[in-house]
């Protein structure tokens, strides 16, 4: 009997000291998969999103941001009545009820109402208090300035990816990398020891910063919308270069979309940027180029004479003519070649280098081959391979049978505005972490000399000479400041078969300014204008408008200017500005309660007079005060307020 | 003396006892704050981003395009003309533009 007591006691000893080593070796020995188990148990992986780092202009102001916005989603197996919930949201959401309702009733346990939801429609989709329905924290990319430099910046998709621009171009920098952290949680699922910089700061990729200037952005994209409009032309499109490091200050392609609108972003013509993308035959724009060449090839020099044969020339079996049937020159030196834009001097010129040396000077200036810059898309434009018919060289010489884009040809300019270095052109200036931390900084890449300074100041001074008065630039010209540029202009190609479109035109000006010590190179294209299409008369005065306003927005002072333009002018719609005297009697007159004699002020000079009085002003209309209520002479204190009508002055109009 | 003996190892427990009800009330009132933190970060980031969102709107709102617009629709102002804009110069001499 004790021997059994014993054995049993033993036994059952024996299996408690085992189960107690088991356990201790359990929990005290290490091992990968059981620990695995036990933090799947308390641990929460929590995944916080990276915003999208921020685009900005050279001076800092914000282009593309992201901001936090909220995707709406239902659970319609929690909703109790589709009807009135549908009722409820569709106004708030803009969205359709029946199509609303449908969602709703689905039998999924899962659906999107709708995505990135600002925060004020949160709130008001919160303070209904609907059961079933929920909000998931998304982020949201915003273009403050709506269309501007939408075709450079692109867009981004529903989930945050870049897709056209700049946003897909540097899609890797600026997306950045999500957040992933684990966490002890509580039985609800809630992080414990939870560090607070996590929860308030969202990880960021990096801050995109561009050369381009926003103000001249502006002025750009300004004035081709008024070319086109005025001109009725199917597009327009423009870029401004820093001739001394072909950084890229401006460049629109119109008509634009606005990537906030999702009508807009549907259609990815709007997005497109034809500044690099397009293509399409330079015209006389070329001939600066092939002057350049012939001048650093030892073919030509300024004075060198030309026959133009008095507006016709043979080429084997084809005629060659001027743009215009009334040119019609004998003799002409190369500099008034390209003065007066003679085809047939470009095209002798064109035959006397030949195909071969002419080819090299394409090559040289950048064409036919991609720029190299920072911008998906880019088309590296076409050059047809040697051998070249005579026909088709001489047309090469006035720009034709070649097909370049604007962005070349500003680049090739370029190299003539800065003494003759070619350059690489770019339009990210820095690229920044969240924190501030310069990670990639531009540096200006001179890719060649393709000209020598002595030639490049001859180029200078002979484009210079085309915008002198009676040539063909004289409208690209901008008070103040000597302007270098030639204007182009050239037939579409057909894109669908062989030959030109009729009538259908591509009027440019590709041009520098101050010659004498350029700043900018601006290069302007008005595609199809339908009431004119000579380029002196189109794109030449496009370019005078936004390189006058640029030289203003960059502070560049005025280096000629004669007597005549330091005298005051009068506006042009205004009527007569009022004399000191007329404003002193204005003054007085207000002051003793009287109504005074506004007629002939502009807008802005009636604010300024009532200024500091206690008095309303109701307007009609628009130009110089043509009559005022009460009128002058009567008393003004008993009215709140003084009605005035505005017009122009028909003389003034005309 | 002999009271005092008796009454040591009671005090021993008691000590032992409210130390562990002093330990636990601590955890508890971490886990407490911690829930309080969590609930007031969210409130601040919330706060954050909205102050964020604002600032986005009020650069759109001040976007030129939009001030143009206004000052020609609202204001009846107009574009400057050729002549009416004045660039000084380093000389202090105006001229027109």
């Amino acid at each position: 009997m004790r021997l059994r007591i014993h054995l049993i006691f033993t036994v059952f000893f024996l299996i408690w000291v085992f189960l107690l080593v088991r356990s201790a070796y359990i929990q005290l020995a290490p091992n990968a998969r059981l620990e695995k188990v036990v933090k799947k148990q308390y641990l929460s992986n929590l995944s916080i999103n990276s915003r999208r780092g921020t685009i900005s202009d050279r001076n800092g102001e914000e282009l593309a941001v992201s901001t936090t916005s909220f995707s709406l989603y239902a659970d319609p197996s929690l909703i109790s009545d589709p009807y009135i919930v549908a009722s409820h949201l569709a106004p708030l959401l803009d969205l359709n009820r029946i199509s609303l309702k449908k969602k709703l009733k689905s039998q999924k346990r899962f659906v999107w109402v709708k995505r990135q939801l600002n925060f004020s429609e949160k709130e008001k989709i919160d303070s209904l208090k609907i059961q079933g329905i929920g909000f998931v924290e998304d982020s949201r990319r915003i273009y403050p300035n709506g269309h501007l430099l939408s075709t450079v910046l692109g867009l981004v998709g529903q989930e945050g990816e870049g897709l056209e621009g700049i946003e897909l171009f540097y899609n890797e920098e600026l997306k950045g990398q999500p957040l992933k952290v684990s966490l002890p949680k509580d039985a609800r699922g809630r992080p414990l020891t939870l560090p607070h910089e996590i929860l308030v700061t969202n990880p960021q990729g990096h801050n995109i910063e561009l050369t381009i200037d926003k103000n001249l952005q502006f002025v750009m994209e300004q004035e081709l919308l008024t070319a086109i409009k005025k001109l009725n032309a199917d597009g327009a499109w423009g870029v401004i270069l820093n001739p001394k490091t072909s950084e890229v200050l401006a460049m629109a392609s119109l008509p634009q979309g606005d990537a906030n609108n999702a009508v807009d972003r549907g259609n990815p013509r709007k997005f497109r940027n034809r500044v690099l993308t397009d293509i399409y035959e330079p015209g006389s724009t070329l001939k600066p180029i092939l002057v350049a060449g012939g001048l650093a090839q030892k073919v030509l020099t300024a004075k060198k004479m030309y026959n133009c044969e008095k507006g016709r020339f043979k080429v084997t079996n084809r005629w060659i003519k001027e743009a215009d049937r009334h040119h019609v020159f004998e003799n002409l030196t190369v500099s008034d070649i390209l003065a007066h834009s003679s085809n047939i001097g470009s095209a002798k010129i064109a035959l006397e280098m030949g195909a071969k040396k002419y080819l090299g000077v394409l090559n040289d200036f950048g064409f036919g081959q991609k720029t190299g810059i920072d911008f998906r898309g880019e088309s590296s434009g076409l050059i047809n391979p040697l051998p070249w018919v005579p026909h088709l060289l001489s047309n090469m010489g006035f720009g034709h049978g070649i097909a370049v884009t604007a962005l070349q040809v500003a680049n090739a300019y370029s190299a003539i505005a800065n003494g003759g270095v070619l350059h690489q052109p770019f339009i990210v200036r820095a690229i920044r972490s969240a924190d501030g931390q310069e990670i990639f900084k531009s540096v200006p890449k001179e890719l060649r000399r393709v000209l020598s300074v002595k030639d490049a100041q001859e180029m200078n001074l002979m484009l210079t000479a085309v915008t002198a008065p009676g040539k063909t630039g004289e409208l690209g010209r901008v008070m103040g400041y000597p302007v270098a540029g030639k204007t182009g202009t050239a037939q579409k190609v057909n894109q669908n078969s062989r030959g030109y479109q009729a009538n259908a035109y591509i009027s440019s000006f590709a041009g520098y300014l101050p010659a004498n010590d350029p700043r900018l190179v601006i290069y302007v294209a008005v595609d199809n204008p339908q009431k004119n299409y000579y380029a002196s008369t189109v794109a030449a005065p496009v370019f005078a408008r936004i390189a006058a306003n640029a030289m203003r927005i960059m502070n560049v002072a005025p280096s000629h200017f004669n007597e005549e333009d330091l005298m005051p002018q009068r506006a042009p719609h205004f009527g007569t500005v009022p004399s000191v005297a007329k404003k002193f009697q204005i003054a007085t007159n207000i002051e003793k309660g009287i109504m005074p004699n506004l007629k002939g002020l502009t807008l802005r000079e009636v604010y300024r007079q009532i200024e500091g009085i206690d008095i309303n002003v109701s307007l009609q209309g628009r130009g110089v005060v043509q009559s005022t209520f009460p009128r002058p002479g009567e008393s003004i204190k008993e009215y709140k307020s003084i009605h005035v009508t505005l017009g122009f002055d028909e003389k003034d109009s005309k | 003396m002999n009271q005092q003996v008796q009454i040591k190892p009671f005090i021993s427990i008691v000590i032992i006892v409210v130390s562990m009800f002093f330990l636990v009330f601590i955890k508890m009132e971490v886990r407490r704050l911690s829930y309080s933190v969590l609930h007031w970060s969210l409130k601040e980031k919330l706060l954050k981003d909205k102050y964020r969102y604002k600032t986005v709107e009020l650069a759109q709102i001040m976007r030129t395009e939009r001030i143009k617009n206004y000052a020609e629709v609202h204001l009846a102002l107009n574009e400057p003309q050729k002549g009416q804009i004045i660039h000084f110069t380093g000389n202090r001499i105006a001229i027109k533009q």
